[in-house]
């Protein structure tokens, strides 16, 4: 019998905490990304011309930081949830340009085409292009999972959230009220 | 008229109760000596098969034809899929693929019941393998019943998962997975039979032999196929992400590999017998964890089959079977306690032992792995995940160890190892391990891993050709006989050695692969304007158009890229996104061109709109990434030839054929 006790005490252990994994009642597996609270990878992209005379010909974003806050959005000419949350997140910047930096990334897309789309939505926040020699690298280092994809940053540069997809203005709101507490 | 719903769902009733009956026959028939009784409990075993066949062709016939009065048709099906999509999604979703499993452990029952011999232990053994079969065959009867009646026929539904109705290999992977869990299933049997009649020797793994090595040959193929398949379909370029499904179709591989190791020790040296019900009962536990996380949304996992009702049935089962078999080894421990003691550490089965504590060790570590986001969000309710770098840290020193005993121990004898034959071999396979290292250093091979890897495959290539060689010479002294057709004869009349040298083999060429295509892989991300070309690695890839092809159930955009090396043309190929009728999401599916060296992996990024003038494309550079695929094919190989009948028995029944003829 002592040598049973431990061998049920083990698999009783095992079975318990298989339970619990299957009657928890949050079950929504929303795993936080691992790049949460860590700096985000820094970047130096060439802007868009209309931009220049405020940014210089290139941004770097370390620079920027411990200044304000910065959400960074990747977006492409041809992406069409790209297009549905453009007019929001020109409108939120106009409303907070003065707490937050707003950066546009331009992915894997041709710089006519992205100038088209700036005029289109009349973009008014900073564009860059990931375009350098041909390579779109910078969304494979921030690691993607599609297009728009949105970073929000801490002045710090630590990445607070990341929303892949389309944005809401609720999400976008709750996210830059946490940037600016 | 009967429909097909109605016919599935009562060939599993039947089958249900002819399961429980021949439990009970069996059971009353080894209580009461009753060989009747024992006899009609083997060929119910063969009735019960009989009616899952029926419901598994009911099923089938009910997908052919398109018959949207079952739930699990009307979901997973559609009317446009191709016939062989139609036909593998039989397993393509969770009440399928567990009718498919009790299908297949059905069948090995029958099997069982026809072919095993007639010991003391076959009775157990049915009745151990019916008792699993009466869960899975009651699980598919009652709470995931594939055919769920609807009562609007009209529903029509999304149809197929994308990523499965993508590749073949999605038609091949999960069967050899089901043969191989299934497989592994008959020596946890006959164990157990081994521990209740208190005969816990080695009768119960000579029975099993084969069972035991062809649920393990399927088990490999399909881990590897399982690779190939997250390679050529979910387009990232790599093959395994520890994911937790992977993590739990990985462990009892290990455990089974450290079996099959074990069982060698014990026929010849009559030790490790604890150790050997140990693994097989955690192989088997672990085949029945593996299905209850992947089929419960237990564990977060990219490609779990989610939440099913079915989750709380597997871990009853998982708990009832470790509580079985443990407390079983626990009460007979006694009886299985070793008698003979480890002469030295430097021997045949001091080496497989180490072995196999490693393979333990990685099993352990896996586990923990696998399962610490749960304990974590247990203790704290914090939710973690634990990524690739954990596993891989864990992971790989333990794969040098058993890279390195792996060319030592089959070169030692059992018992003891005389000191100078030892360190002759030791010279030897260090020499080789060094060779190889400062070629691979030479080369340019700087990183600390592949440079210990590269090594130890020159170590163990040198540790093959002194098995080999350590026959053949000797032989070749004696007979003078040539020494090709001394190898063919030694390759013939030991297949299960050679056969094991083979499945070596294909583990050096698995490590070089895996070490090639971890350490060395380019990523890059472009955009080529049609016309024109950029230079990856070497090649040029030249895009030439975009197309786009309308096949039934599906719509396929692409571009046409052409890829020269030195101005010659190689290859063409057509990276695509499909998109699936029925489907939301769209599926880039990369093109792949397998080179011997490296691969070019191909992949469309974002999207390609009919007036694009350009496509954004991901490359990947795998070096030796091939050389898993083929490192699988050769271990399946290997593992075949040590199965194929006895070639000594052969060779001499030959000969007393021609001395009688003669």
């Amino acid at each position: 019998m002592k040598r049973v006790i431990p061998v049920i005490t083990i698999i009783l252990i095992l079975g318990g905490l298989f339970t619990f994994g299957l009657f928890r009642t949050d079950k929504n597996r929303d795993i936080p990304s691992a790049t949460l609270n860590k700096t985000v990878r820094d970047f130096e992209l060439p802007v868009f011309e209309r931009y220049q005379a405020e940014f210089g010909p290139n941004f770097k974003l370390s620079e920027n930081f411990n200044q304000k806050p910065i959400v960074i959005n990747f977006w492409a000419s041809w992406c069409g949830p790209c297009r549905n949350e453009m007019p929001l997140l020109q409108n939120m910047y106009t409303r907070y340009k003065d707490q937050i930096l707003f950066v546009g990334i331009q992915e894997s897309d041709t710089k006519e085409a992205g100038n088209d789309f700036l005029d289109e939505y009349s973009v008014t926040y900073l564009n860059v292009m990931d375009n350098i020699g041909g390579r779109s690298q910078i969304g494979i280092d921030y690691a993607l999972f599609g297009l728009p994809e949105t970073f929000f940053v801490r002045s710090d540069g630590t990445l607070l959230y990341k929303h892949p997809g389309e944005v809401t203005a609720e999400l976008l709101e709750q996210k830059i009220a946490e940037l600016l507490q | 008229m009967i429909s097909l719903g109605q016919l599935g769902s009562s060939s599993l009733l039947l089958a249900l109760a002819l399961a429980i009956y021949a439990v009970i026959a069996g059971i009353l028939g080894i209580t009461r000596r009753d060989a009747r009784l024992l006899t009609s409990a083997r060929y119910t075993a063969i009735a019960v098969f009989l009616a899952m066949t029926a419901a598994l062709a009911a099923m089938e016939t009910a997908l052919l034809l398109d018959d949207f009065s079952i739930e699990y048709v009307a979901r997973h099906s559609s009317t446009v899929a191709p016939i062989w999509v139609k036909v593998v999604m039989l397993w393509g979703s969770l009440e399928g693929s567990i009718l498919l499993w009790a299908w297949l452990l059905t069948g090995y029952t029958a099997l069982l019941a026809l072919t095993a011999p007639n010991t003391m232990l076959r009775p157990w053994a049915l009745v151990i393998m019916q008792l699993v079969q009466i869960f899975f065959v009651g699980v598919s009867a009652s709470i995931a019943n594939p055919f769920k009646f609807v009562p609007d026929a009209q529903y029509i539904g999304p149809g197929p998962n994308p990523l499965l109705q993508n590749h073949w290999m999605m038609a091949v992977h999960p069967v050899l997975m089901y043969l191989g869990f299934v497989g592994l299933t008959v020596p946890f049997a006959f164990a157990m039979a081994a521990l209740i009649t208190r005969r816990p020797g080695t009768e119960w793994m000579t029975q099993t032999r084969t069972w035991t090595m062809t649920g393990w040959g399927f088990l490999t193929a399909a881990i590897i196929a399982g690779g190939w398949w997250s390679y050529e379909v979910l387009g990232w370029g790599g093959y395994w992400a520890w994911d937790p499904v992977e993590n739990v179709s990985f462990m009892p591989w290990l455990t089974a590999t450290a079996f099959i190791h074990g069982v060698q020790v014990q026929e010849r040296r009559r030790m490790l017998k604890s150790w050997n019900l140990l693994l097989i009962i955690l192989t088997f536990s672990l085949s029945i964890l593996g299905t209850f996380l992947t089929r419960s949304g237990v564990l977060s996992s990219v490609h779990a089959f989610g939440d099913g009702p079915v989750g709380i049935f597997f871990l009853g089962f998982f708990i009832l079977v470790m509580l079985f078999s443990f407390g079983l080894l626990a009460l007979r421990w006694d009886q299985v306690r070793d008698q003979a003691e480890l002469d030295d550490v430097v021997s045949r089965e001091g080496s497989f032992l180490a072995g196999n504590i490693l393979f333990l060790a990685m099993t352990f570590a896996i586990l923990l792995g696998t399962i610490f986001p749960l304990i974590v969000e247990a203790l704290t309710n914090e939710k973690v995940t634990v990524g690739a770098p954990f596993f891989n840290q864990m992971t790989l020193p333990i794969w040098m160890l058993i890279f390195a005993l792996m060319g030592i121990g089959p070169l030692l004898p059992w018992r003891k190892a005389e000191t100078q034959t030892l360190k002759n071999n030791l010279l030897w396979l260090i020499c080789g391990g060094l060779i190889a290292a400062i070629l691979a250093f030479i080369f340019g091979i700087r990183k600390v891993y592949p440079l210990i890897t590269l090594g130890l495959a020159g170590y163990n290539l040198v540790s093959l050709g002194l098995l080999v060689t350590g026959v053949i010479v000797p032989r070749a002294r004696i007979t003078k006989k040539n020494v090709a057709v001394l190898f063919k004869q030694y390759a013939f009349e030991n297949k299960r050695r050679f056969g094991s040298m083979i499945v070596h083999f294909g583990v050096i060429v698995i490590a070089l692969g895996v070490v090639g295509s971890g350490a060395y892989r380019v990523d890059e991300q472009f955009r080529i304007d049609f016309g024109q070309s950029y230079t990856f690695q070497g090649y040029e890839l030249k895009a030439i158009d975009k197309f786009m092809e309308q096949t039934p159930g599906k719509v396929s955009a692409g571009a046409i890229i052409e890829m020269y090396k030195n101005g010659k043309l190689i290859t063409t190929k057509r990276p695509r996104i499909n998109v699936f009728t029925g489907q939301q999401m769209s599926v880039p599916t990369p093109a792949v061109i397998y080179l011997p060296w490296h691969d070019v992996y191909l992949n469309i990024v974002g999207t390609l709109s009919p007036d694009q003038n350009y496509v954004s494309l991901r490359a990947i550079q795998s070096p030796l990434v091939t050389w898993i695929w083929l490192g699988g094919l050769i271990m399946a190989l290997g593992t075949a030839y040590a199965l194929s009948p006895n070639g000594r028995k052969v060779q001499e029944n030959r000969e007393i054929r021609e001395g009688a003829n003669g």
